[in-house]
């Protein structure tokens, strides 16, 4: 451009100089461009090679005629050629490209500068014009044109898209069918305004329009969703796409703009969704039936448990579930029922105190839900757990917590609407299930203690009847055969003795036996009076254990006694009364005869006396019961020992009133059993 | 009550014959071929000891056992023709002492006659398959009356 630009200045200051014919050659055996002199009024004033070449004349036909032939008749008639005269006239110079005409009529494109000339005062003494055939430069460039052409009527017939151009401050320069279809405004509404108008007033006051300018610009390009806002005022659900546009120097000239109508297609997700929820919904209603269909078989709290912990799980694929009740002082949480849990982790009958920091604790604590997606969330709650997310749905009958559902997930996870609905409705049903359950389990458990109360006092009169009605049948007999032998005239002092010494035996076991009844009566209601006083248990054992080895010569008795005193302050009756069941039930429990222990030993603060027999023993577990009132331990019964049950727990109570221990050991069913006393020192005992 | 009531408990194939056998016999003879022999088995001494003084003076030969092993020891022994038994014994009780008896052809003709001071006599005399059943505490007229019908309903 610049030789062109300041090649003829250059040759015509030669020509004007007259003094270079050898730039004049040079300028007249240039073929490539015409290069003239016009006076300043536009006529021919030279010629040179190229121009003939151009433009198909030679000099003699051309110097001097006006320069105005070379244009178009329709230039010609709008005044093209004097306007340019013009302008270079008062510009200096002037540039052009346009269609010329040749001598033969035919045209070609051509790019021309023309310059003004002016002599060393200043005065316009003629213009230089140099012309480039630019025809085949234009070709490549009309076959561009088409292909723009061909685009712009492909980007102009598109329906679906609108596809317009911004300038870089948002003015819409062009539209497409799509976007007047889409938006509803015509070409020559839109073009000129600014894009914002497309945008919700929300939106423009938020600022998006010129957010979503400046991402593209910064990102190249940028999508968005959302609202837009038609020329009538409704509303269509977009898809835009804005995408900067840059020259090669990487200036923003612009922004194309396509925007898509997802209203629709949004439509159809929405519905889908919908079918999505609904489907859901029925899904929830459908497990929530089943969960309740399960929970009205349950009848133990457990039970109820069980299933609403594995129905939590399953609803929402959790790691692992646990359920736990709030133990019966309300102080603390009692798991009840652990699936998925490492057995050091969580497991059944464990107890964590309210103030413990996990989220089953927490949202016991709060009797609120507690969703925790990530570990990040409730880092505090989290630290006990190695899990990644929780959710814990305490249930509630009014204001009271009756359990507390966890369920655990490997993986972060945040429930949606749907899942922590289904939770809290499980949970619901959940709460009143429990109810009902501990409800039946109160009822159940009532009436089995009813029973076992009415059992048992069947078993204590089947018991005492057979007890008392034995010495009435040894009285009454030997009353009667006595009678007999009289009748009979076989009266005999002895035997008449023996009978009522056997009476007056019988007669002795009704009353101990009315006596124990009456002893668990009076220490039921406190009556029982001790008459406490310092005594060495040596002698009164000496002389029990003498009693029975007189009256028992089935067993073997061996006494094994302290060698220091065994001081103690008891009453002497009850101590008695206590050993001496302690030895019949030895005797009593060992029916084969054997051998029976009595130690007696004295330590620094107290006083221990066992008896240990070699009979019947004691199944695993009866230690204590035995000292129940009317406990017996089932072998005694299946042994077919008669007894009420009522003397160990008499020596309970006096043992423990007189401050001492009394306890029961066995190796087991037929390896013996061993009583033992412990009685404080009197010396330790103050008062 | 109870003691009225026993005797109803008495099983209708024990019929009476009536009439007893004279006391001054009983005192000078002891147990032998010619004498009916009774059982008693009773874990109470006081019991035992009282049946076995009334049935000898009623002239029967006698023996007792404190239990149902100690019976069912003496059974081969002395070959009673009738078993006066208790039912709540230690070591073997008088149902265990039935049921061993059942299974064994010496002792299973044997007339047993029951008595006991369980509460549930009258709804268990039924399943014994026993002769008899008198609660105690018992008549002893009633018992020995008793004895006599099964021991002359077996001869």
């Amino acid at each position: 451009v610049s030789r062109l630009e300041t090649t003829p200045r250059h040759l015509l200051r030669e020509h004007q100089s007259q003094d270079s014919d050898l730039f004049r050659l040079l300028v007249d055996q240039v073929q490539d461009y015409a290069i003239f002199l016009l006076t300043t009024d536009g006529h021919i004033a030279s010629w040179n090679a190229g121009a003939e070449r151009l433009k198909g004349y030679v000099a003699s036909e051309i110097v001097g005629q006006s320069f105005e032939r070379f244009y178009t008749p329709e230039d010609r008639a709008a005044g093209r050629p004097q306007h340019l005269l013009g302008i270079a006239r008062t510009a200096g110079r002037v540039e052009d490209e346009g269609w010329r005409v040749r001598k033969d009529g035919t045209r070609f494109w051509a790019d021309v500068v023309i310059t003004a000339l002016r002599n060393d005062s200043g005065q316009l003494v003629g213009f230089a014009k140099v012309t480039r055939d630019l025809s085949e430069r234009r070709a490549v460039e009309a076959q561009l044109y088409q292909s723009d052409a061909r685009f712009r009527t492909l980007v102009e017939s598109i329906k679906d898209y609108a596809i317009f151009l911004l300038a870089p401050n948002g003015t819409v320069l062009s539209w497409n069918v799509g976007a007047a279809r889409l938006k509803g405004y015509t070409e020559a509404e839109i073009v000129g305004s600014s894009f914002e108008r497309f945008y919700t007033p929300e939106d423009r006051a938020a600022g998006r329009p010129a957010r979503l300018l400046a991402a593209a610009l910064a990102e190249g390009r940028v999508e968005d969703e959302g609202w837009r806002v038609r020329k009538d005022g409704t509303r269509f659900w977009a898809d835009v796409v804005i995408t900067a546009l840059v020259d090669e120097g990487g200036r923003l000239i612009g922004y194309a703009k396509v925007t898509r109508d997802l209203t629709e297609r949004r439509q159809a997700e929405m519905d889908r969704a919908t079918r999505l929820a609904v489907e859901r919904a029925a899904d929830r209603a459908r497990r929530l039936q089943l969960a309740t269909a399960a929970l009205s078989a349950v009848s133990r709290p457990e039970e109820a448990a069980e299933v609403l912990t594995d129905e939590g799980l399953k609803a929402v694929g959790a790691a692992a579930g646990v359920l736990a009740f709030p133990t019966s002082d309300g102080e603390a949480l009692e798991v009840v029922h652990a699936r998925g849990y490492e057995p050091d982790e969580l497991g059944a009958r464990q107890i964590f105190n309210s103030n413990a920091p996990n989220p089953i604790a927490q949202a016991w604590r709060t009797a609120e839900p507690l969703f925790v997606p990530s570990r990040e969330d409730a880092p505090e709650v989290m630290a006990s757990s190695r899990h990644a997310a929780w959710a814990v749905v305490p249930m509630l009958l009014g204001q009271r917590v009756v359990g507390v559902l966890g369920l655990s997930f490997d993986e972060p996870r945040a429930l949606d609407e749907e899942e922590r609905g289904f939770l809290l409705a499980l949970c619901e049903v959940g709460a009143q299930a429990l109810d009902r359950a501990a409800v039946y389990d109160a009822e159940r458990r009532a009436h089995a203690e009813a029973q076992a109360a009415v059992h048992a006092q069947d078993e204590f009169l089947s018991i005492a009847s057979h007890e008392l009605r034995t010495p009435v049948a040894a009285v009454k007999a030997t009353a009667q055969l006595a009678q007999r032998a009289i009748q009979r005239g076989q009266f005999d002092a002895a035997r008449t003795m023996r009978h009522l010494e056997t009476i007056a035996r019988a007669t002795d076991r009704l009353t101990a036996l009315v006596e124990d009844l009456l002893d668990v009566s009076r220490l039921r209601t406190g009556q029982l009076q001790l008459r406490p006083e310092v005594l060495d248990l040596r002698p009164l054992v000496e002389e029990t254990v003498a009693r029975y080895r007189a009256t028992e010569p089935r067993h073997d008795f061996r006494l094994a006694l302290t060698d220091s005193p065994a001081i103690v302050t008891a009453d002497p009756l009850r101590v008695e009364q206590v050993l001496d069941n302690m030895l019949s039930n030895a005797v009593k429990y060992t029916p084969a005869g054997g051998q029976i222990e009595v130690r007696l030993a004295a330590e620094s603060d107290g006083v221990t006396l066992t008896v240990k027999d070699d009979g019947i023993g004691l199944p695993p577990g009866q230690e204590t019961r035995i000292f129940e009132a009317f406990g017996r331990a089932p072998n005694a019964a299946i042994h077919q020992i008669p007894g009420l049950g009522l003397g160990l727990s008499i020596c309970r109570e006096l043992i423990e009133s007189h401050g001492g221990r009394i306890w029961a050991s066995s190796p087991g069913e037929d390896q013996g059993t061993t009583i033992g006393v412990w009685l404080a020192s009197a010396a330790d005992r103050p008062g | 009550m109870h003691l009225r009531s026993s005797s109803a408990l008495v099983a209708p194939q024990a019929t009476c014959h009536g009439g007893r056998h004279s006391g001054a016999t009983v005192l000078d003879v002891g147990p032998g071929p010619s004498l009916p022999r009774v059982l008693v088995v009773d874990d109470e001494e006081p019991i035992r000891s009282t049946l076995t003084e009334a049935l000898e003076l009623e002239g029967y030969a006698v023996r007792s056992a404190s239990n149902g092993l100690e019976a069912f020891e003496l059974m081969r022994r002395f070959r009673p023709g009738a078993i006066v038994l208790d039912l709540m014994m230690p070591v073997m009780s008088g149902w265990e002492f039935l049921e061993r008896c059942r299974g064994d052809h010496t002792c299973s003709a044997t007339p047993v006659l029951v008595i006991s001071a369980y509460s549930k006599l009258p709804q268990e005399a039924a399943k014994l398959g026993v002769k008899a059943c008198i609660a105690k505490p018992f008549d002893l007229d009633v018992l020995l009356g008793a004895v006599d019908r099964i021991v002359r309903a077996a001869a």
